[in-house]
């Protein structure tokens, strides 16, 4: 069959299954554009660039598939970087798709024209720039390929104008029409999961410290069976939250900057960390030198660069945990460990993590917590970056992997409303809580629109504190309270503004004592914007200063 | 890309303190971008490249001269990652004459014999 690059491109996505595309159209892309008019697949319609990459993270990250993004070139590549940046930071598999000014203007500062190539190489997987419509089929379907296999992450593929436009003979039958990689069992090695079994079994201290390879490898089930089978610990990084049951008395939270004090303590405790599908981020880790002194490490993790790479370990295994998880349940003994377990409970009776008195119904953790017994248990959370995150990081019970869309890594403001967006998109039997602040949802506010115009299930809660929080306390804490460029002294009408977009909003205040209409906002179906107006000077405890140990962290014994 | 420091004077490469990676890579316009690129963003440090296409030119060998220290297993590794690295090799103890060699023709233009240097008229930076 004769087809156009643009047909081809669009016939490759089919086949592989593609139901859902975000993007925004330009002149480069626009034949892809006229391409997909004829198709089945939905193109969700973003409103700039950036909102359109985070609507396909928020279709990946909730559903583990991978995520299309179509871009034109230029502004409209450049617009989409943040959330480039931000697949590969999270792992996520998402292929971007952008136009680019016809080859032969390659390199003429033509009109929208920008070096897509160089610019992405240092936030991408991997990325192609197609010369000829010859290469075409190979480099996408090699796009997904690389997207989804071992650690997940972002590929661009950037097609000039006269690619989209050339005609190729091409036979149907041949396209591929799955993109499922199977991750290669053959490297995992029984004695090396053997190892770690009896490297618990002479513990008298370990503690499994987990992050998102337990969530993209899906193996919840073992983790549970593991922990309890040996009666290991558990703490989480913020993207591997879900993955066990917050309720657990061997849950410890998630470790860190703003983790818990007791589970810092702990960790500093440890003689053995099981690091099982995470990186040893700073956030997790403190200063290196003292994160857990006294702790033999065992890195599990799919890929092999992050061996070593920020601290050194005793055994390893380049695996994914899928491979290695059932097996290690089998062959750790059962044992009470009820020294270390009662020293967990001790360490959590002596130093909690301190909640706000109930009566202070308007306080931000408490608000959550609202929304938490309000909602299904299994209720999507997006949540934009700043306090408000943390906070949710640290109180909200999240019962399942994938429940929590969080930007981890880039630490992307701006993420949570077209996430929350993509999420719900991707999952219309659920309903999506957009927890947000003033200074984040500013960032990407125009995807209210596209809000409306879906009328998507999303509820965005918005804490206003007329400030960029996280800025403020850290200027507070550690620069002498020089509160420079972090207060606004003028901020807009928020709920005024979202009704303009036709988005039904409430504000919600202590002094209007209106909190029945937060519980009715949340309680109904459809899209609605809900501001929090909250004290300026609620802090995030505890803070593990920047360049310190863990142990080393201010504030959390008492509520502030 | 190259510190002096690593050079003696007459060019001399101090071999007890560097190796060598070999990588084998495909032949495309974008891949020196992609090594190099990973070498500043890692913060890894690059003495000397050598490069040359194998056979009819699908694919080159790249020779990468780098500081020994704890560094290179972490390099290795992440020079793994590159699609478009095909395989990587070290060499702890290998000769780093080749680069020695290439040490001398810079600053030397005598190797190009007969040929003349066309000059064009050098514009400051900003007027490219």
């Amino acid at each position: 069959m004769l087809l156009s690059g643009a047909q081809l491109v669009v016939k490759i996505m089919e086949n592989m299954k593609i139901e859902k595309v975000a993007g925004l159209p330009g002149g480069a892309n626009l034949p892809l554009y006229n391409a997909l008019y004829e198709s089945e697949i939905e193109h969700i319609l973003a409103r700039h660039e950036q909102g359109a990459g985070f609507i396909a993270h928020g279709i990946s990250r909730s559903s583990g598939k991978t995520g299309v993004c179509i871009v034109t070139s230029g502004p409209g590549l450049t617009n989409a970087l943040t959330a480039i940046a931000d697949a590969k930071l999270d792992s996520v598999p998402i292929v971007f798709i952008s136009g680019q000014v016809p080859f032969s203007n390659i390199g003429k500062d033509s009109f929208q024209e920008v070096d897509t190539y160089s610019l992405t190489i240092p936030i991408t997987k991997h990325n192609f720039l197609v010369r000829h419509i010859s290469e075409l089929k190979e480099k996408l379907c090699e796009s997904f390929r690389i997207a989804a296999e071992g650690r997940p992450g972002p590929v661009v593929i950037d097609i000039p104008k006269d690619v989209l436009n050339q005609k190729i003979e091409v036979d149907l039958n041949l396209l591929p029409n799955h993109w499922k990689i199977e991750t290669p069992e053959s490297r995992v090695l029984d004695e090396d999961i053997q190892k770690i079994a009896e490297m618990i079994k002479t513990s008298k201290k370990p503690i499994l410290y987990v992050g998102g390879g337990a969530i993209k490898s899906d193996v919840t089930k073992e983790l549970l069976e593991l922990a309890h089978k040996n009666h290991i610990p558990v703490t989480s990084t913020l993207m591997g939250l879900g993955c066990f049951p917050p309720e657990d008395s061997l849950y410890l939270g998630m470790l860190g900057m703003h983790g818990a004090r007791y589970t810092n303590f702990l960790m500093q405790e440890s003689d053995l960390l099981l690091a099982f599908g995470v990186r040893f981020d700073d956030r997790a880790t403190g200063n290196m030198d003292r994160f857990c002194p006294n702790a033999k490490v065992v890195h599990v993790d799919i890929e092999r660069a992050e061996i070593n790479k920020n601290r050194v370990t005793d055994h390893f295994m380049v695996a994914s945990l899928e491979h290695v998880m059932p097996k290690l349940v089998e062959l750790v003994d059962e044992d009470p460990r009820a020294e270390w377990v009662s020293r967990v409970k001790e360490l959590k009776e002596k130093y909690p993590l301190v909640y706000p008195p109930v009566h202070e119904t308007y306080s931000p953790v408490n608000l959550m917590l609202r929304v938490a017994r309000t909602v299904k248990r299994d209720s999507i959370v997006t949540t934009d970056v700043g306090q408000h995150q943390m906070w949710v990081a640290q109180v909200y019970p999240f019962v399942k992997p994938r429940q929590l869309l969080t930007s981890g890594g880039l630490g992307t403001m701006g993420f949570g409303l077209p996430a929350a967006i993509g999420a719900a998109i991707e999952n219309p039997d659920k309903k999506i809580i957009c927890f947000t602040g003033d200074g984040s949802f500013l960032m990407n506010i125009q995807e209210m629109a596209l809000l409306a115009e879906m009328n998507l299930n999303v509820k965005v809660v918005m804490f206003n504190n007329n400030c960029l929080g996280m800025v403020r306390q850290q200027q507070e804490l550690f620069y002498g309270q020089n509160y420079m460029a972090s207060i606004y002294s003028h901020n807009g009408e928020f709920a005024r503004v979202s009704e303009g977009f036709g988005v039904k909003s409430v504000t919600i205040q202590q002094e209007l004592e209106n909190i029945h209409e937060f519980d009715r906002f949340i309680e109904e179906d459809g899209p609605a914007f809900i501001e929090c107006v909250i004290r300026q000077e609620s802090n995030v405890f505890p803070i593990v200063p920047p360049g310190l140990g863990n142990d080393e962290m201010l504030g959390g014994d008492r509520y502030e | 890309m190259n510190e002096n420091r690593d050079f003696s004077e007459n060019g001399e490469v101090e071999q007890d303190q560097h190796c060598i990676i070999r990588l084998d890579v495909n032949n495309h316009p974008g891949v020196m971008s992609h090594i190099t690129g990973l070498f500043s963003r890692r913060g890894f440090n690059l003495e000397g490249i050598m490069c040359g296409r194998i056979g009819v030119g699908k694919t080159s060998r790249m020779y990468l001269l780098v500081r020994r220290n704890e560094k290179v297993e972490q390099i290795t590794h992440q020079l793994d990652k590159l699609y478009d690295v095909l395989s990587v090799k070290v060499c702890e103890n290998c000769n780093t004459k080749a680069f020695e060699n290439v040490q001398r023709l810079m600053g030397d233009d005598s190797w190009l014999e007969d040929f003349e240097l066309r000059g064009i008229q050098h514009s400051p930076i900003g007027n490219e």
